[in-house]
């Protein structure tokens, strides 16, 4: 899937850190059942890496993502997202961040049913009160032909396939152009042919456009083609491998 | 804000269905109410107008103000003071007013009187061949009760004026008469309390559509009520004043008693008990249809409870992409007053045209033997101000049911609900 050159970003990692995270702790559960998921990670992720972030099940790492992300507040450290302290912050501010520095990928697409693909698309900027300007649309358009849905701007979620659907989902985490973009398994639910489409969707944004990328996954195919791989044990960062360029 | 009024009516359009159960809910609490209140303004409005058109403004009573100032100082001496009266505290033994003529012609000096008429209120037992019937032989001056209520004009058959003429006439009430089978020239006999009989003609009967009046009472010449009840030409039961001013009572009310010294009841305060009666079927009836706005108002939170809980994840998702509280709460509230405004403009479209029906093709009563009022008509009174109260009632409602229901949409925490969708 070619994608045009729009000057997200410059290709290839650069030395500045996107990401830093310090000694974060995350406890889940109350009273006795409360239990340690994170134990103290330290992490940092330049502009322009892709990571894979990868660990048996339990080990802590969607709720890594979603501490990175700004979804969920940590019991204890820090996290520095392109120069902001999202533990700073609360609430709407919190979202307003996030809105701007942070796109998301899920596992499943979470498309709005009511809404068109390019509206679903809109909506980061539509948080801001954006959205509406012919420009804005068209750059909406622009990235769902990134991810090969031109034409397909009007469908609703119902009527696109599984894998459409986790494209558009792709889409909506760049309208803001994001410095980070997380996916937490963003092919666990697909089969592999859209799978393989959307890796490739991704490897293209990092490559073509230097979009710095955080992926959970169990895809070994994915850990085995990324810049740089995390793996997560028990809470714990156990291995932080980097390759030079990826497959 | 566009933002948030397309996401607030797509929820709605996905649940089209829904959405108008919810709007046709308050639509019909909306038009009962007004329906309701117009009808019970109308049914007060047709009594009142009725009430007017017969009764004097204001009655001077037998009771003298002294006096009663004198019962109230009595009642507040203790049980075991001694009193030396001078003379007795309640002088007067028959409730009548005295020197009605004097008093007559110093009211007519009075400002703000337009008319003013003794009346001779006895009970008596009025009988035609072997039916009798007790009533209130009402003792007037023909002429000069034409000046105070508008009596004449209630007369059905016959003519109120040849009681003038006709010294021994009786204007009958069309119930009172329907029930003795008396028509205009039979001759009747009325016998007062100390026994004392006088034949009479009926000259006039009388529909007032006032039970009490049409049911009871026999207008005749004040001298005959004064013969039988064996009253001095001077007496009468009470004064009967005309105002020309009816929204200005009270302060005419202080100025005939100052004048007369005799206590003055308002019109209001003479058919307490009927008014009271109006006031309580109102506030029972509000009470009633306003639970049904309530209720409705309670469809609209559960309408968008149910989104609420259905769109969790929806919400959970605005919230990562960056929508804060704020426009979340009012993509929810926006519903509900959509749903209130929608449904109140139905609900008063549908009121109106209900209203404007019946008021072109009125529903018609029989009248009923022993009604207070009789209410021949379905009489529907209008006011803007219902619309815009009751409509304005109903988007409160609506948008208190959207402030209970959105709590929870504000409250939803993404990660939560991310976590457990996953």
């Amino acid at each position: 899937m070619a994608l045009p050159e729009t000057g997200i970003r410059g290709p290839g990692p650069g030395d500045r850190a996107v990401l830093v995270a310090r000694g974060l702790v995350r406890k889940l559960g109350t009273g006795a059942a409360a239990r340690e998921v994170l134990r103290g990670i330290d992490l940092e992720i330049r502009a322009g890496e892709f990571v894979a972030l990868v660990g048996p099940s339990g080990s802590g790492k969607s709720t890594l993502l979603y501490l990175l992300g700004g979804l969920d507040h940590p019991d204890a450290g820090s996290v520095m997202i392109a120069g902001e302290d999202l533990c700073e912050v609360r609430d709407d501010a919190l979202a307003r961040l996030r809105n701007r520095l942070i796109g998301f990928v899920y596992q499943f697409h979470f498309l709005l049913p009511e809404f068109s693909a390019l509206e679903n698309v809109l909506m980061p900027l539509w948080a801001r009160g954006r959205g509406r300007a012919r420009a804005e649309r068209a750059w909406g358009e622009e990235l769902l032909g990134r991810v090969g849905l031109a034409g397909m701007e009007a469908k609703l979620p119902r009527e696109l396939s599984g894998g459409e659907q986790q494209r558009v989902a792709v889409a909506r985490a760049l309208v803001n152009r994001p410095s980070l973009l997380l996916a937490d398994e963003p092919t666990g639910n697909l089969d592999s042919a859209n799978a393989e489409a959307v890796y490739d969707l991704f490897r293209e944004l990092h490559r073509g456009h230097g979009q710095t990328i955080l992926v959970v996954t169990h895809d070994a195919g994915w850990a085995a083609r990324s810049d740089r791989v995390l793996r997560l044990l028990d809470g714990r960062v156990v291995g932080d491998e980097r390759r030079e360029g990826g497959r | 804000m566009r933002q948030v009024l397309l996401l607030a009516w797509r929820h709605l359009a996905a649940r089209s269905r829904q959405s108008w159960l919810a709007v046709a809910g308050v639509a019909l609490g909306v038009a009962v109410f007004v329906f309701t209140v117009s009808m019970m303004d109308g049914l007060k409005v047709f009594f009142t107008q009725r009430l007017i058109r017969v009764s004097p403004l204001l009655t001077v009573l037998p009771e003298r103000i002294d006096v009663d100032r004198a019962r109230e100082a009595l009642r507040r001496v203790p049980g075991d003071a001694v009193l030396a009266l001078s003379r007795p505290p309640v002088p007067d033994d028959r409730p009548t007013v005295r020197g009605a003529t004097a008093q007559l012609a110093r009211l007519r000096g009075v400002p703000g009187v337009d008319g003013a008429s003794v009346a001779a209120d006895v009970p008596a037992v009025l009988s035609f061949g072997t039916i009798a019937e007790p009533v209130t032989l009402v003792g007037v001056d023909p002429r000069a009760e034409a000046g105070v209520t508008e009596l004449p004009a209630a007369v059905v058959r016959g003519r109120w004026d040849a009681l003038e003429a006709r010294r021994e006439g009786a204007v009958v009430g069309v119930q009172l008469a329907g029930r003795l089978g008396v028509e205009v020239g039979d001759r009747v006999v009325a016998v007062g309390e100390g026994g004392l009989a006088r034949e009479l003609e009926v000259v006039g009967i009388i529909g007032t559509g006032l039970g009490a009046t049409d049911e009871t009472a026999a207008f005749v010449n004040l001298a005959v009520a004064q013969g039988l009840a064996g009253w001095g030409p001077d007496e009468g039961s009470e004064i009967r004043l005309r105002a020309s001013r009816v929204d200005r009572l009270d302060g005419l009310r202080r100025r005939v008693e100052a004048v007369t010294g005799h206590r003055v009841e308002t019109w209001q305060e003479t058919s307490r008990a009927s008014l009271k009666l109006f006031r309580m079927i109102g506030v029972t009836t509000y009470l009633l249809t306003g639970f049904v706005l309530v209720v409705a108002g309670l469809g609209i939170a559960n309408k968008l409870t149910t989104i609420i809980l259905d769109k969790e994840r929806d919400i959970a998702i605005l919230r990562s992409l960056g929508f804060s509280r704020a426009a979340l709460r009012g993509v929810f509230i926006v519903q509900g007053v959509a749903l209130g405004a929608a449904g109140a403009l139905l609900g008063c479209a549908a009121a109106a045209g209900v209203i404007a029906y019946f008021t072109a093709f009125p529903i018609r009563f029989a009248p009923r033997e022993g009604a207070v009022l009789a209410y021949t008509e379905l009489y529907l009174a209008k006011d803007p101000r219902y619309y815009l109260v009751i409509g304005a009632a109903a988007l409160a409602i609506s948008a208190l049911a959207a402030l209970l229901a959105v709590r929870r949409a504000v409250r939803v925490v993404p990660v939560e609900v991310l976590r457990g969708a996953a």
